[in-house]
């Protein structure tokens, strides 16, 4: 599974898809949450003004005053060094609170417990105090926040009226006039500054934010859910659809072999990005159909060349003994034997000699080789060197001097063979290129020949080259030729004018040897 | 038989010449597809023994233009085996087909074979009198006795029974039994044929003078003929 690349594909997608839309969603998420949240905080500031008001009825009848002195804490000091939200100032002790639900923290709420802490602030005459406290109340219908609760201090600390206040709820510090809003666990709260720097404080439980929060989130999970799965759906369909041509193209890769080589990837109906791949494929085919067949015919040929001699040795073995004959006949049996022996030695030698030009020569030695002095030894070594005539300047090049021999003795021995006594060699360096020609005067090579003659087993009169016999019969001198140029990153080329000359022309890398100097 | 044989290799055409002659054949040979055709067309031949790969001429060329004008049967020679070369050959009209190397014996087995079918007589065996000629081991039975034949008397012997009934002209024998490089002295044939009488036995061999010889059908009572003993038609 790892393995597969569509695999693969699609966990990237799934993970993308899982980014992108768990994103979107939680900031979906949070957008609605602030939203609540504003909502809430608004409900929270008109209930803190609603009070604040009805503080500010008092404080004009001068019963609500910093009796503290100034701006300073006074006597909030003593707690707010202790920790910063003693517990000594918590009020209610609103037990039910704690275990509560929202029913039993209403029943809770103003009664209860409270009723403990309901006595006045000295200076309050009872009777203003109960219609204060009575007064001090949350305005009807919040939307978000129904289960509000407040508290009201005095700027002592001393806590003028409570309702509903959670466990822990204590005398707010605050530093300046201004507005704070604050998480207090569960809760959110709202802290004012009213007249007589007395404090307000309400707060709302978050819980109906979440209430009304939680089937968004729901909603946004599953839709997510829903377009991850079906993005996924779509990418394996996707997937398909890319992977569909390389099937087709594997398809026809595999249905070739090496006895059909007909298939071709049709690339007019592959996508524009695979069509490359698709034309190096069948390029890549078109060449192996090639080699293939060339291997075939070579080797259609090679067996055919030696079925010929063998035909003559085995059946002149044959006919020798069939009957008693006289001596003179057996050794003229035996002489064509050994032609044919000969024959094919030297066809099967060639035949090697191809075999390792197509695996590049292997233990091929390459030295400096003096070509002039080459020339001159395999001009010397002819039967009749003075057949040739030999124009030599220096040369050097860096090769495989057995090779190398072996590709001027074909050219000489090609040029005699057809051109008789006029043969001229030609060797010298010019522009860093060795160049070798071998020129005969003989009846030259046809145009129509003259693509065809480097390759194996060509051959342009066939009779001449039977009688001939032996060497530079089997056709394969100069495909030879052609592959020990090739190796040594030369070119070889022919030119002919039928009835005139022909001109056998190999260009090999000269050896710089001002480099070689150089260097030592 | 006369046989052409159609080689460009030197070795293997000589080879073939001298296996088919010491065979008993009259062989004549051609290195190069113009003149083999030219040949073919000009002789009546027995037998064509053609290699495929030829210069000027390859071999099918020779074999679909001789088709035109000839029966001659062929006999394909080639180094070329796969299954495509053989129905091509065969389908141009080759009556057999041999790969090389082969064996020596095989392909003058397959000459002969060729040669029974063109006498339309598979059997090897052919009763003639008294005489019972084997075709394979190319002897003679006489009462039970082997007669000695030469190779020539045994071909002239063979081309009067692979025709048995008709007159063959004096003619014919030299062009089926005699190569061109055979003098063709005028009374060869005569001494041939005498040599036959004298050994397979006067009444075998009829002449009918000015036409040629014949051998009697099979089932027909063999008869002293007008001039039987004499030589000459």
């Amino acid at each position: 599974m790892i393995g597969s690349l569509r695999y693969r594909l699609l966990m990237w997608s799934a993970l993308v898809l899982i980014g992108t839309v768990g994103g979107f969603a939680w900031f979906i998420h949070l957008s609605v949450l602030r939203s609540l949240e504003e909502e809430l905080d608004g409900e929270l500031e008109i209930s803190a003004a609603a009070l604040d008001a009805t503080l500010r009825l008092f404080s004009g009848r001068g019963l609500i005053e910093d009796t503290t002195g100034g701006f300073g804490n006074g006597g909030r000091d003593e707690w707010a060094k202790d920790d910063r939200y003693p517990p000594g100032r918590s009020v209610g002790m609103g037990k039910g609170k704690d275990s509560k639900g929202k029913d039993g923290k209403g029943k809770d709420k103003g009664d209860g417990d409270f009723m403990g802490n309901r006595r006045p602030p000295p200076m309050f005459p009872p009777r203003v105090w109960e219609q204060l406290y009575g007064e001090l109340r949350l305005p009807p219908k919040s939307r978000i926040s129904p289960e509000q609760y407040f508290g009201v201090w005095l700027a002592d600390g001393h806590l003028l009226k409570g309702e509903g206040l959670p466990e822990g709820s204590k005398f707010p510090e605050l530093e300046d006039g201004g507005v704070w809003f604050r998480r207090n666990g569960e809760y959110r709260e709202l802290q004012i500054l009213g007249p007589g720097r007395s404090v307000i404080m309400v707060g709302t439980p978050m819980e109906p934010v979440k209430r009304r929060l939680d089937p968004i989130d729901r909603n946004l999970v599953l839709a997510g859910l829903g377009i991850i799965g079906l993005g996924l759906l779509g990418q394996w369909w996707i997937s398909r659809q890319i992977f569909k041509p390389l099937r087709a193209i594997a398809k026809t890769a595999s249905g070739l072999s090496a006895k059909s080589f007909g298939g071709r990837i049709d690339t007019a109906k592959v996508d524009l990005e695979l069509r490359d791949l698709a034309g190096v494929l069948n390029s890549t085919f078109d060449r192996l159909e090639k080699a293939f067949a060339r291997q075939t015919s070579f080797t259609a040929d090679a067996s055919h060349e030696l079925r010929t001699p063998l035909a003559v040795l085995r059946g002149q073995a044959e006919l020798a003994l069939s009957r008693p004959r006289e001596n003179r006949e057996y050794v003229k049996a035996l002489q064509v034997c050994q032609t044919s022996a000969e024959r094919m030695s030297d066809l099967v030698e060639r035949l090697l000699l191809l075999a390792r030009a197509d695996a590049d020569f292997p233990g091929m030695a390459p030295t400096l080789v003096d070509m002039t002095k080459l020339v001159v030894e395999v001009v010397a070594e002819l039967p009749e060197p003075d057949s040739v005539e030999v124009a030599t300047s220096r040369a050097v090049v860096w090769g495989d001097g057995v090779l190398l021999r072996q590709l001027v003795q074909n050219l000489v021995g090609n040029a005699l063979k057809h051109g008789g006594r006029s043969v001229r060699v030609s060797i010298r360096t010019r522009e860093g290129r060795v160049i070798l020609k071998v020129r005969d005067k003989g009846p030259g090579i046809a145009a129509g020949h003259l693509d065809h003659i480097f390759d194996r087993f060509y051959r342009i009169d066939k009779a001449r080259a039977r009688a001939d016999g032996g060497a530079g019969g089997t056709g394969l001198g100069l495909s030879i030729c052609r592959e020990i140029v090739l190796r040594h990153g030369g070119e070889i080329n022919c030119q002919s004018i039928v009835g005139h000359e022909t001109l056998f022309r190999v260009e090999l890398p000269a050896f710089d040897e001002s480099v070689e100097n150089r260097r030592q | 038989m006369r046989i052409l044989v159609v080689e460009d290799e030197r070795a293997l055409r000589s080879l073939l010449v001298q296996a088919l002659r010491e065979d008993g054949h009259a062989v004549d040979w051609s290195e190069e597809g113009e003149d083999a055709l030219h040949k073919a067309l000009g002789t009546a031949y027995d037998l064509i023994l053609l290699d495929v790969m030829l210069p000027g001429k390859d071999g099918w060329e020779i074999l679909a233009t001789l088709r035109r004008e000839r029966a001659t049967p062929v006999l394909f020679l080639t180094a070329r085996d796969t299954v495509d070369d053989r129905v091509r050959g065969l389908d141009l009209g080759a009556d057999d087909y041999l790969v090389k190397p082969f064996a020596l014996v095989e392909l003058l087995a397959r000459v002969r074979a060729l040669g029974r079918r063109r006498q339309g007589s598979g059997n090897p065996t052919i009763q003639l009198g008294s005489a019972v000629i084997d075709t394979n081991l190319r002897s003679v039975l006489r009462g039970g006795e082997a007669v000695a034949l030469t190779a020539r008397e045994y071909a002239i012997l063979e081309l009067l029974l692979s025709r048995r009934g008709e007159v063959i002209t004096k003619t014919e024998i030299y062009e089926h039994v005699f190569d061109e490089q055979d003098d063709s002295l005028s009374n060869l044939v005569e001494v041939h044929i005498s040599h036959l009488r004298k050994k397979l036995g006067k009444e075998l061999i009829q002449t009918r003078r000015g036409y040629g010889y014949r051998v009697p059908a099979e089932g027909e009572t063999p008869t002293e003929a007008d001039e039987a003993g004499q030589d000459a038609p």
